[in-house]
């Protein structure tokens, strides 16, 4: 089965991604996300 | 002895011991182009992780972020969490590299659209890599001279650490770049953490350091800087940062050099993500060199300061050979990738078509050697690391926009990213020499600015030319739909 487009329009070759891809994304966003608030955390050890 | 203690000198001797050998043995194992620019595609998730943590960690990062954090607080931590939003991305992009299948990122632009503009990649990508090394070279020589106390002058430690990492990187190619980051990424994640918590000592741990910077103008420790670091900037330099790697030359060389797509995903974004733990710790070393040193006079020394005042001997002979290693595994990694690109996409297509695979190598090891001149100009003449670190972004960003345009839009042709590179070079150049009415554009607006020309250059020509054959199309998106299987590569890695 073809992949499907995310615009239904024969320029554009942008398709939706697959599981893989979804999974692995949101699993390095929040690990982004945990260092962004760790940080802010620490920042406010002491204060 | 050169301002060190012996016992300084001692570990950076055993370091430089071990690296000769791995140098030597590493060089037997090159045999072909294919050893040389991929280390054979034979790296896994291990080995692609430290390669990309090492490719894309420098001693110069960590004088940037700690020079920025002296200057403005915490929020300077955005001088290299700019690419921390774009590191989920990794995961998709470094899939989408592979399935270019191609070894540079020129033979991209050269399969997509023409020789034209591949060429004009090429070589905007060797200046890219020179700027790259020239300021990795501006960094480690400012810790050098730093930690010395000056007894060890900049230019000659800029100059002996250019002759180690070419005499290495000619030997070895990819395969010795590979070896020497994993030794230099341990190296940086150890040295990362280790001056700050003899730092938090010396201004009386967190508590210490909150009274000590209680009387700055706003909070030193915000993730935002008033009128500097705001969420525009961040947001911008994102944008950018997700626009800019694309192009950033050694990026494609990395993934491609892995077996499979799964490690290259694997390898690529978190060997990126241990990087963005590293930068907390320059950034907290920064925020303690503040306390520390008031009123250093170049905030580039800051770096190196701390750590001559706060490390024991001998630990600033590993600082110096992690920086010497950093130097060696991503400088010689950019070298090799640079002389790549010059060898398959300008020397052999206008030059030397046809010729045996001894000669292509011969021909990248004397190219590695004017990419290192190019490089060493821009380390004696750029202003300062903060600058360098800037003009990094921005340059690489102006093919980005015809790369992705390329990756998803049909109509994306040569003549839409040649308008596409005109118009965001022409706007970047007037932003740069203050031509707006003579007013200096700051640097959000500025990547706004020239990402937005190129652009509407790309799609305004893009809908005006004809797009590519309609089969050179079809081929190319089909390829993008599928994995990279074994036998493909085996076929095209040499010349």
């Amino acid at each position: 089965m073809s992949p499907k487009k995310i615009f239904n329009h024969p320029d554009w070759e942008i398709y939706w991604p697959k599981p893989v891809t979804w999974i692995g994304f949101l699993v390095a966003l929040a690990l982004v996300i945990m260092i962004m608030v760790g940080t802010m955390l620490i920042a406010r050890i002491g204060a | 002895m050169v301002g060190l203690h012996y016992l300084d000198i001692i570990v950076l001797a055993g370091y430089l011991l071990v690296i000769l050998g791995i140098g030597l043995w590493a060089s037997i194992k090159v045999k072909d182009t294919g050893d040389f620019f991929l280390a054979g595609r034979k790296l896994g998730k291990f080995m692609t992780a430290m390669l990309n943590f090492g490719t894309g960690t420098h001693s110069d990062q960590a004088v940037g972020v700690i020079s920025k954090v002296y200057t403005v607080g915490l929020a300077g931590i955005w001088y290299q969490w700019l690419w921390l939003l774009k590191t989920p991305f990794d995961w998709v992009m470094s899939a989408i590299w592979r399935r270019l299948r191609v070894v540079t990122t020129a033979d991209y632009f050269r399969t997509r659209f023409s020789l034209s503009v591949a060429t004009l990649y090429a070589f905007l990508a060797i200046v890219i890599l020179m700027q790259n090394i020239g300021t990795m070279l501006l960094g480690s020589g400012r810790i050098v001279e730093a930690v010395t106390g000056g007894q060890i002058h900049f230019v000659v430690a800029v100059l002996g650490m250019t002759v180690l990492f070419v005499s290495y990187g000619m030997a070895g190619g990819f395969t010795a770049a590979a070896i020497t980051d994993v030794i230099q990424g341990v190296l940086t994640i150890v040295l990362s953490f280790l001056i700050l918590p003899f730092a938090l000592i010396r201004v009386g741990g967190f508590g210490g350091l909150h009274d000590k910077l209680a009387d700055a103008p706003y909070d030193m420790f915000s993730l935002v800087a008033p009128g500097e670091i705001t969420l525009f900037f961040i947001f911008m330099a994102t944008l950018n940062g997700i626009i800019n790697i694309a192009v950033q030359p050694h990026q494609i060389p990395i993934s491609v050099a892995c077996k499979t797509e799964m490690e290259s995903r694997v390898g690529v974004t978190y060997g990126i993500l241990v990087k963005r733990i590293c930068t907390v710790a320059w950034a907290f070393t920064g925020l303690c060199a503040i306390a520390l040193f008031p009123a250093l006079d170049n905030p580039d020394h800051a770096f190196g300061e701390i750590a001559k005042l706060l490390l024991p001997a001998g630990l600033v002979g590993l600082l110096l050979a992690s920086v010497i290693a950093a130097v060696q595994s991503s400088c010689d990694a950019l070298m090799v990738t640079a002389s790549g690109i010059f060898t398959r996409n300008v020397y052999r297509e206008y030059f030397g078509k046809n010729k045996d695979d001894k000669h292509y190598l011969l021909v990248a090891r004397i190219s590695s050697l004017v990419v290192v001149a190019g490089a060493l100009c821009f380390a004696f003449f750029m202003k300062n690391v903060i600058s360098a670190l800037e003009l990094f972004w921005k340059i690489p960003a102006l093919m980005g926009i015809p790369f992705w345009m390329g990756i998803v839009w049909r109509r994306a042709n040569p003549t839409s990213v040649w308008v596409s590179f005109i118009s965001a070079t022409a706007v970047f150049l007037a932003c740069e020499m203050d031509l707006f009415i003579g007013y200096a554009v700051p640097l959000p607006w500025e990547m706004l600015s020239y990402l937005t020309a190129g652009l509407a250059g790309a799609v305004i020509a893009g809908l005006l030319t004809k797009p590519q054959p309609k089969e050179v199309l079809d081929r190319f998106y089909t390829n993008m739909q599928n994995p990279v299987d074994t036998i493909e590569h085996l076929e095209s890695d040499t010349m």
